[in-house]
């Protein structure tokens, strides 16, 4: 028999209890454990290569290591892989459960190749364009020039949650893991751009990173953004050189990025090399046609929009997920079902999730955290009790602290950014 | 991983393509591997006049996966050809090879011919 580990594996991440069932027809008992009338047993036993002694003991959900495909990406921990070349991979929903995510569970989202060389003692940032003295600084530099901070960061893509639009948008087709808030050291952008001056006139900030366009042109840049004077000055932009206490991961950037967050992730620009500072909209890769813009006005699914009716995204909007427990699982009536998740909201703060199992006729308030820091994702959680048995669906909503709530639709737009359309996951109650 | 930068080589990916049964089963070390991601992108697409074209063409800068995730309309994909060729170095096809390697992709990566996926996807989200 053939095994085919990476689809194996790829299930296990999406959904480790689905998995069980839909590969191996395994049921657990009671408490999560073990195979339930053997259901399963045999088939995952002919698999692995031999009897399973301690089934009784095993997790529901948990892939075999004999089964686990080894050949992932470095570093990286079940991540599902949109497209190896470009590598572009995003996380599912229940492994975004921790507070701070883990670099081994961070999104990668590229749009050519990484650099061959990624030396941090060799590498250098140049700041230039409308400034009073462009200046050049090593890593080592930036650490003893500036003061170095530490602050847990939303970046998410802009194109997240794509794939659910239909007619379908073109691009990456992420559905929910786009998104993560890591713990990012470095030095403020703003402090780097005032030791070089900002010249009169300035309206824009140019990202340059060292990554290679895909078609191997070494002139083309595959990505160049930038944005507003005034949000370039946000004290929350950090020049980065680590992600959770260590050095950053190849394909976050390393060794040095931007972190922008609370706009599209493609502000923070990876391998970052050069920042240039202009009197003008920049107008690099990315910047323009369609990329990362959306229709001035709302439009029909499926609707043709004029590219000069494009407009640049600048905040991400508000919006929340539901990352335990993961969708369709079976539940015991008479417990209370502990739900949490995480929410965001742009620049600004959440100010209430709800959470409602009547398909939005009713919502009952969650508990919601203050972030750690501004532009930190806020953790909530709620005691959800079912009246009776059946399906329900638990729905997330998140609003913030000027009123906006997410949509229960999706807010179609030919280019697929910003869905923020409530989660929800399907709940069987026995 | 020498063959993936030689998927251009026509010859070799008609040879290929006779050869990808026998490959897939014969794929399962280590020292294998790569050949078996060219092989599966390419045997996974619908069997249809273009369809060495469009791997060949399309799979230069990036691979297939980028590609067959979409489900776009024909205007969409003469629009894409357009922005390729413009802003991401495509080398243009001749016109008879262009129309070709549309007709295909907007046959088989069409909304209509993706809307099964589509919708099995939405299931996520819509449980
Ligand atoms: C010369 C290099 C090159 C060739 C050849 C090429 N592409 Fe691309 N393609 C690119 C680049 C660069 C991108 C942008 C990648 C990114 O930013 O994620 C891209 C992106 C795409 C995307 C995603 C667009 C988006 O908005 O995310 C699609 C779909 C695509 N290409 C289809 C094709 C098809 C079909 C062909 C064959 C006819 C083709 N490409 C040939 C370079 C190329």
């Amino acid at each position: 028999m053939k095994v085919d580990k990476q689809k194996i594996t790829d299930a296990y991440a999406e959904h480790g209890e689905l998995a069980d069932e839909l590969i191996f027809g395994r049921r657990t008992h009671k408490d999560r454990r073990g195979f339930l009338r053997g259901a399963g047993l045999a088939a995952m036993g002919a698999l692995v290569g031999g009897f399973i002694p301690f089934h009784r003991n095993m997790p529901a959900g948990l892939i075999p290591a004999a089964l686990a495909q080894s050949e992932g990406i470095a570093g990286k921990d079940g991540l599902i892989q949109l497209s190896d070349r470009p590598l572009n991979a995003e996380t599912s929903v229940h492994m975004l459960d921790d507070n701070i995510t883990p670099t081994n569970r961070h999104f990668i989202r590229n749009n050519g190749s990484a650099p061959a060389s990624v030396d941090a003692d060799n590498w250098t940032l140049t700041v230039d364009g409308l400034v009073d003295q462009a200046m050049t600084f090593s890593i080592e530099d930036l650490k003893s020039q500036f003061e170095v901070v530490t602050k847990a960061l939303v970046i998410e893509c802009g194109g997240n949650g794509r794939a659910f639009f239909y007619p379908p948008a073109l691009g990456n087709q992420w559905t929910f893991g786009a998104v993560a808030c890591s713990e990012w050291t470095g030095v403020r952008l703003k402090d780097v751009l005032l030791a070089a001056g900002v010249g009169d006139g300035v309206i824009y900030t140019a990202h340059e990173g060292a990554d290679i366009h895909l078609s191997g042109d070494t002139i083309k840049s595959p990505l160049s953004r930038g944005m507003p004077i005034d949000k370039a000055m946000d004290d929350d932009n950090l020049i980065a050189f680590a992600q959770n206490g260590e050095a950053l991961h190849l394909m976050n950037g390393a060794p040095l990025r931007l972190v922008v967050p609370g706009w599209p992730g493609s502000l923070s620009q990876k391998w970052l090399t050069r920042i240039w500072l202009r009197d003008q909209v920049h107008d690099g890769a990315k910047m323009t046609g369609t990329s990362y813009r959306v229709p001035n006005r709302p439009v029909a699914p499926g609707e043709e929009v004029a590219t000069e009716d494009f407009e640049i995204i600048h905040e991400m909007p508000v919006k929340s997920l539901i990352t335990t427990p993961a969708n369709r699982i079976s539940h015991l009536q008479g417990d209370a079902l502990q739900v949490r998740g995480h929410a965001w909201a742009g620049d600004i703060e959440v100010s209430a999730v709800a959470v409602s199992i009547d398909f939005g006729a009713t919502w009952q308030s969650a508990e919601l955290d203050a972030p750690v820091n501004s532009h930190a994702w806020q953790n909530w959680r709620v005691a959800v009790e079912f009246p009776e048995v059946g399906y329900y669906e638990v729905w997330a909503r998140a609003t913030d602290s000027n009123g906006i709530s997410q949509p229960h639709a999706i807010p179609w737009n030919p280019k697929g950014y910003l869905n923020n359309a409530l989660h929800r996951i399907a709940v069987n109650v026995a | 991983m020498l063959l993936r930068y030689q998927v251009s080589d026509h010859c070799y990916m008609k040879v290929l393509n006779k050869l990808c049964k026998y490959l897939k089963l014969v794929c399962i070390t280590a020292f294998l591997l790569p050949y078996t991601v060219v092989a599966d992108d390419f045997t996974e697409m619908p069997v249809d006049a273009g369809r060495l074209e469009v791997f060949v063409e399309c799979s230069r800068c990036h691979s297939m996966q980028i590609v067959n995730q979409q489900g776009l309309t024909r205007s969409a994909w003469e629009k894409l050809m357009v922005w390729m060729v413009e802003e991401q170095s495509m080398i243009a096809m001749d016109d008879d090879k262009e129309k070709l390697v549309v007709d295909y992709l907007s046959k088989h990566y069409s909304p209509e011919a993706r809307k099964e996926e589509f919708q099995a996807r939405g299931r996520l989200r819509y449980p």
